[in-house]
């Protein structure tokens, strides 16, 4: 039946594993030095369930939409009303570049405790320049600028990579003005460069064809060798073949995407655990006693700022190339808030919290609008077009709203910290309150 | 010249109602040290009452409100746990009949009494903001607070249009179009309004904060907490009341803001709130003079901007060099700039740090 069942089953049974064997592990070794701690796997267990998260990884979209052998073409959606098809592979390739943004805000604020409202601007950079630099001629708009030479164009690879650079130069010329100012100041300052940045996008018409926004976006395929293409953007309806298998365009952007999110978890993961990462909590902590044990501020702000930026517009890039559309409002102050909730939700000052949170809140307002019936009896929802009253959209973003101070207020550490409780309770269980 | 004084005199008004705004944002910072996010939704919300107010107004609001009120007092006090329940109970039922039941019962108030209500409305809200929901973050991280405003304004974003409608509609003030001459030049009478009726409140405020027994407890609660608990100075007492002051500023903000001819009322109001921080950031955070000042600086300049930004200016059209529109960010480039020559702005108290 349902592939999608079966993995959310196995995934389910692996978490329950997990936190069994987590406890058997901790009683039999308990973590008695630094280096221990601040490894990577701290019980071989977690890397038990690395290897189910990267299976998991590779058969999700297999799970949730079919994939059929060349020339027999399935139906994607085997059992009409189930969420199969690309429904969930499509709010997970958003919550996928949600998680990459939410990382880059979680090593600013949880991580450096630099309040930055942002990074939705760098996320429009990125997804700009990869607009120019990983599009074709396009017909109906001539005069939109493009990057080629001589008819040679940028391979997908490159034009991330470029997103990525100048994403990273962009933030780190911001990372200075964080040395002045602390806290609120930087907040305000931060949804200023955000207006910058909206005015910028909305007023550079050659490259990001003004308020319209650029439709013409890059594709994203690799060659593997010469001749064989792994394409992962194929048009909406289209499949395209691997070594005789097909795959749909949501499932090539999954793996590309979920892919991405994987590197930059274990580079943030990384991150934070060496010499820079301490120095960075450090400075969150109190920053002038990290001055004083030898922590150099300006080069630790302007490092976090730029890689912060460099994620963020990876993120951005691989919006726009998904999206296939980009415009100035899709940057907006809304967009910032929504990473803030993220990592609210997920956990302030983790980076599997940013991943769970992403999850946990774009399904949250993506099922919302898929199963709007499920409402259909709240007296207050408007069912005509011109009626006064709310819609659902605004009953999203209420219950959002919600989320972020029923959060704050009880579970301040989010669901991150709800499952170290848990673990917790099961490590010391039965002396455990 | 005469087109310079027209812009100055509107840019006069608009920047009063940038102090205003302004002023609302540094009661609140001065007495609890955080940035107020869900002031643009206050200002929002105001406009839309005394709208209510003076267009026919519904009767469910009201009745919803006060369950909802009372409701949520009882179910959030933790002293009394045997309210929990039908407190819940009183909050969902007033949910209920705010938001479900459309029976209208007009009844149109005068202008000003509007105004009057609407800001003592809008106050009770900020107070209830400030009891039923940071009082028990107090403690907790700056940018966790801040967040629980930002929760305030989303949710608030989605009230307004539910209830009021997403179309604009015109609050049809008393004033509308009228014009009158300063000095030969013909201004709106709105803008010589806007700016008396601004500068008498901020006048009154500045009054109420020198010389009352309750402004002068604001003022020590604000120079130093302890000790002005120590003093006997209720700080529960002085946030509340900060609070309600600077939810009903917000209130008369958005009504000025939207009132005279030409001006339409709708759910972006509240962006003029974020346009406000760089005039507090300008003046300095916590200072009363500053948000005045830089309020006045921000809108004249605003003003200017927008009237020369499309005409030839000795003998260039600046928007071919800035772009349309420059007007919307020029506060936040100078607020970057006079933050990055004197980061606590012109009238601010610089902060010591200490390890």
């Amino acid at each position: 039946m349902s592939g999608a069942i079966v993995t959310l089953a196995v995934l389910a049974v692996a978490a329950a594993g997990m936190a069994f064997w987590t406890r058997r592990d901790a009683q039999r070794h308990l973590i008695t030095s630094y280096g221990r701690d601040i490894s990577m796997f701290r019980s071989g267990w977690v890397k038990i369930g690395l290897i189910i998260a990267v299976l998991g990884f590779v058969s999700a979209p297999v799970g949730f939409s079919w994939i059929g052998f060349k020339g027999a073409h399935l139906p994607s959606n085997l059992i009409p009303g189930l969420p199969m098809g690309d429904f969930p592979l499509a709010i997970l390739c958003i919550a996928g570049i949600y998680a990459i943004a939410a990382i880059s805000l979680n090593l600013l604020i949880g991580y450096t405790g630099q309040v930055s409202l942002g990074q939705a601007a760098f996320m429009g950079v990125g997804a700009y320049v990869a607009g120019y630099f990983g599009s074709r001629r396009n017909p109906d708009n001539p005069t939109l600028a493009y990057f080629h030479l001589g008819g040679w164009y940028p391979p997908p690879w490159l034009w991330l990579l470029i997103a990525l650079l100048i994403g990273a130069l962009i933030s780190a010329a911001i990372g200075p003005l964080a040395l002045r100012l602390r806290g609120q100041y930087l907040a305000v300052v931060s949804i200023g460069i955000l207006f910058l940045a909206d005015h910028v996008f909305r007023n550079f018409q050659s490259w990001t064809n003004g308020p319209v926004g650029r439709n013409q976006l890059p594709g994203a395929s690799v060659t593997i060798w010469p001749g064989k293409m792994l394409d992962f953007s194929t048009r909406a309806s289209g499949d395209t073949d691997f070594f005789g298998f097909l795959y749909r365009r949501n499932q090539g952007y999954f793996w590309l995407i979920w892919g991405c999110v994987i590197v930059v978890m274990i580079i943030a993961k990384n991150l934070v655990r060496t010499r820079q990462g301490r120095a960075m909590m450090a400075v969150r902590d109190r920053d002038i006693s990290a001055e004083v044990i030898g922590v150099e501020l300006a080069p630790t702000k302007i490092w976090v700022f730029a890689v912060s930026g460099a994620m963020a517009s990876l993120a951005g890039a691989l919006y726009g190339s998904y999206i296939q559309a980009v415009t100035p409002d899709s940057f907006n102050l809304n967009l910032s808030i929504q990473f803030v909730a993220i990592i609210i939700v997920g956990g302030v000052g983790t980076i599997f919290g940013s991943v769970i949170g992403a999850v946990a809140v774009s399904s949250l307002i993506e099922l919302f609008n898929h199963y709007k019936w499920l409402f259909n009896w709240l007296p207050f929802l408007k069912t005509g077009l011109g009626e006064k009253g709310m819609n659902i959209e605004n009953l999203v973003r209420v219950v959002y709203g919600l989320f972020i101070i029923l959060f704050l207020m009880f579970f301040p550490f989010g669901i991150a910290g709800v499952w170290q409780h848990i673990k917790r309770y099961l490590q010391t269980w039965p002396f455990s309150s | 010249m005469t087109q310079f004084f027209q812009f100055l005199v509107t840019g006069l008004a608009r920047g009063s109602v940038f102090a205003i705004v302004g002023l609302g944002l540094v009661i609140v910072f001065k007495a609890t040290h955080l940035l107020n996010f869900a002031h643009g939704a206050l200002m929002t919300i105001g406009a839309y009452l005394c709208y209510e107010f003076h267009n026919g107004w519904k009767w469910n609001t009201w009745l919803g409100l006060i369950l909802v009120l009372v409701g949520a007092f009882a179910a959030l006090d933790r002293s009394r746990p045997k309210f929990v329940v039908p407190g819940a109970a009183m909050l969902a039922a007033g949910l209920y009949v705010m938001l479900g039941i459309h029976l209208d019962y007009k009844w149109k108030l005068p202008y000003v009494i509007s105004i009057l209500l609407a800001m003592i409305v809008t106050g009770g809200l900020g107070l209830i903001i400030d009891i039923v929901l940071l009082r028990r973050m107090r403690g907790r991280p700056v940018f966790s607070i801040i967040m629980v405003t930002f929760g305030i304004a989303i949710i608030a974003d989605q009230y307004v249009p539910s209830r009021w409608g997403s179309e604009a509609v015109n609050i049809n003030d008393p004033i509308g179009i009228k014009s009158t001459r300063i000095l030969g030049v013909p201004v709106t009478l709105i803008d010589v309004v806007t700016f008396l009726v601004a500068m008498g409140v901020t006048v009154a405020f500045l009054q109420f904060f020198k010389r009352s027994r309750m402004g002068t407890a604001m003022r020590a609660t604000a120079y130093d907490q302890e000790a002005a608990i120590a003093q006997g100075i209720s700080a529960k007492m002085v946030f509340g009341v900060s609070w309600f002051i600077s939810a009903a500023l917000a209130a008369l903000a958005g009504i000025l803001l939207v009132s005279g001819g030409g001006r339409t009322l709708d759910s972006t109001v509240g962006f003029f709130a974020l346009a406000a921080f760089p005039a507090i950031i300008l003046g300095g955070i916590d200072s009363t003079t500053g948000a005045i000042v830089g309020g006045m600086v921000l809108g004249i300049a605003e003003q200017l901007c927008v009237g020369y930004e499309n005409q030839s200016v000795f003998g260039f059209v600046p928007s071919d060099y800035v772009g349309q529109n420059f007007h919307v960010v020029l506060p936040y480039i100078v607020m970057v700039v006079i933050l990055l020559v004197r980061p606590y702005g012109f009238f601010g108290t610089k902060e010591v740090r200490r390890v």
